[in-house]
């Protein structure tokens, strides 16, 4: 409502508007608040530490105890879950800051510039995307420590391309915009024309790519973290904890738990994504 | 046009050339000492040291050992396993038939979920069909797949005992085993595949949909029916193979995930076994040949693009239908 009376509306309210009549996108709000409650203040949602062991409840069943169970140390399942989430974010959101960090101003340069440097460019992207993701994280994984700056690094390195891409392709379209040329004629430097001329006008796109890669990135993680080449334990995380649960299938509250965990992140995130996405294609 | 595919086929050789050199040094730069990297796992002695120092032949500079390497790998030798000294390229041909069956019947899966899901929702866009089609596409692709693996273990296999769990056995030892192997791991691959292409074909049909030539054969009354699969899937399809390329990186780190979590002893499960083995050689040849062979892959498509674009011969066919 508040959008009508505003001639000009800053890009949050654009993004934001209609977000609570979005009953799906509602529900991926909450789930993201939770996500953060957990991630800051793990001790307001759990009792147990999450490396208690506790050898007389192993692999005990959901209870008002243990309200997810525990796994074959007596580990409180809850516990864990809860605690996964602050490095489950970090590695979400570091990677995909360091991925834009690296993927925006190489999309900047390739679009302004074009030519030589443009090609330069163009090869590295298409090198890094030419390994499929998933293999080239495991091949630096295996070679370097695996810890959470480590991943962060890894899952970035995968991921910046996609940032330049799309960076590049609304480059090429905006320099040739008449508030371009307008700076350009005036004298105003090509450093200062890329960040502050283009780069505002690019930030729908990158927010939308943003999300998108924030939710790869934790499926890389807990993919990774699955395989035992993430998160070491006896720290907890999402994938871990599947990797041990896998070796207990006849205990199933142990492997749907951390799974289901990961699937309400990554999809409150693809949800938000999409919202910003349809707010801001005039098709659809 | 022919310049075009000459200036495609130079820019995947300077890929090529950057993923080999990508897959060289990611290893050797790490840090540590490789050879007891590599030797924390099969024991240590200062004899071994120094012939396996030799046999990597890391007594030399860096470029020297990649100019080596490279070398062999242009004549087709990717070097020695170091846990089980055969060729690589060997170990490799061996398990790429089961990863090529895999990505291949996961493919066919997604699209025969995603096609008719896709026009379906394109047909009345926002309604409830449409909305209700775009949240699976979104759970799909938000869900991880080892654990859709995982359920699918835990529903198939424990609890309805429909379906063996895990393992890999070949076609021609014995067919209906093999078959029943497959079908966990293709369907968990091929859900996350419907869900991706699923978006493309709507979207693309929505494309085409609004464009005027549609309206045109409308208004000569042809069928729905027919300007659905004729005009606008025809049109579709061709935006598909693109997105069969864009997407096969995806899809084969989707496979590399699978084939660990069912065990079906494929190029994805060989990688992660060298990992854990720590046989680099095998490791670096597998990353490089895949990665070479997405670049394939993408230029073929391209190839493929060019011939069947009908916007080359759009003058021609337009007054045929």
């Amino acid at each position: 409502m508040e959008l009508e009376s505003n001639t000009n509306p800053s890009l949050l309210q654009r993004w934001s508007y209609g977000i609570t009549k979005n009953w799906l996108a509602s529900f991926a709000i909450i789930i993201l608040l939770f996500l953060i409650v957990m991630a800051l203040f793990p001790a307001l949602l759990t009792s147990y530490a999450p490396l208690e062991v506790m050898l007389d409840d192993v692999l005990v069943p959901p209870s008002t105890e243990h309200i997810m169970g525990t796994d074959e140390y007596g580990r409180d399942i809850w516990s864990r879950l809860v605690y996964s989430a602050r490095v489950t974010i970090y590695i979400g959101l570091g990677s995909a800051i360091l991925a834009a960090l690296v993927g925006i101003p190489l999309g900047l340069l390739a679009g302004y510039y074009g030519g030589k440097l443009e090609q330069i460019i163009q090869v590295i992207v298409d090198t890094m995307l030419s390994f499929p993701a998933m293999l080239l994280a495991i091949l630096i994984v295996s070679a370097w420590n695996p810890n959470p700056f480590s991943l962060i690094v890894v899952i970035s390195m995968v991921n910046f391309p996609r940032f330049t891409m799309v960076v590049r392709s609304n480059v090429l379209s905006l320099k040739e915009r008449e508030f371009v040329m307008a700076a350009k004629l005036s004298g105003v430097s090509s450093g200062r024309i890329m960040f502050f001329e283009i780069l505002p006008n690019c930030m729908t796109p990158i927010i939308v790519q943003g999300s998108l890669l924030t939710a790869t990135a934790i499926l890389i993680e807990t993919g990774l973290s699955y395989f035992g080449l993430g998160i070491q334990p006896p720290d907890p995380s999402w994938g871990g904890m599947l990797n041990h649960a896998q070796n207990y299938m006849k205990y199933p509250w142990y492997s749907i738990a951390p799974g289901l965990a990961i699937l309400l992140t990554v999809l409150s995130i693809n949800i938000i994504g999409d919202h910003f996405r349809d707010r801001l294609d005039v098709r659809r | 046009m022919l310049s075009y595919i000459l200036k495609r086929l130079f820019k995947s050789i300077v890929v090529i050339f950057f993923i080999s050199i990508v897959s060289f040094f990611a290893i050797r730069l790490a840090p540590g000492n490789p050879i007891l990297t590599v030797l924390g796992t099969i024991g240590n002695s200062p004899e071994k040291v120094e012939s396996l120092k030799q046999e990597m032949g890391l007594d030399q500079s860096l470029i020297i050992q990649y100019l080596d390497w490279i070398g062999g790998v242009l004549q087709g030798d990717l070097g020695q396993s170091l846990i089980s000294n055969k060729p690589v390229i060997d170990i490799i041909l061996a398990r790429l038939p089961a990863s090529v069956e895999l990505i291949l019947v996961s493919v066919v899966i997604g699209l025969l979920f995603a096609i008719p899901m896709g026009i379906m929702a394109s047909a009345r866009p926002g309604k409830l069909l449409d909305k209700s089609l775009s949240v699976f596409s979104v759970f799909g692709m938000s869900i991880p797949v080892f654990w859709l693996g995982l359920l699918m273990i835990l529903l198939f296999s424990i609890n309805l005992q429909w379906l063996p769990a895990s393992g890999y056995i070949g076609w021609s030892e014995d067919p209906i085993q093999h078959m029943k192997l497959l079908v966990m791991p293709a369907i968990s691959l091929g859900i996350f595949e419907a869900a991706v292409y699923f978006r493309f074909v709507r979207n693309g049909m929505l494309d085409i949909l609004g464009e005027p030539y549609i309206e045109t054969a409308y208004a000569k009354g042809l069928s729905p029916f027919k300007i659905y699969f004729k005009h606008g899937f025809r049109n579709t399809f061709l935006t598909l193979i693109t997105v069969l390329g864009l997407e096969i990186g995806t899809l084969i780190s989707g496979t590399v995930i699978v084939e660990q979590v069912f065990s079906w002893t494929g190029i994805g499960w060989l990688v992660l076994n060298s990992v854990i083995t720590r046989d680099y050689t095998l490791l670096q040849g597998t990353i490089l040949l895949v990665s070479v062979a997405v670049v394939a892959i993408n230029f073929l498509l391209v190839l493929l693009y060019t011939v069947l674009d009908p916007r080359i011969k759009t003058d021609m066919t337009k007054g045929g239908s």
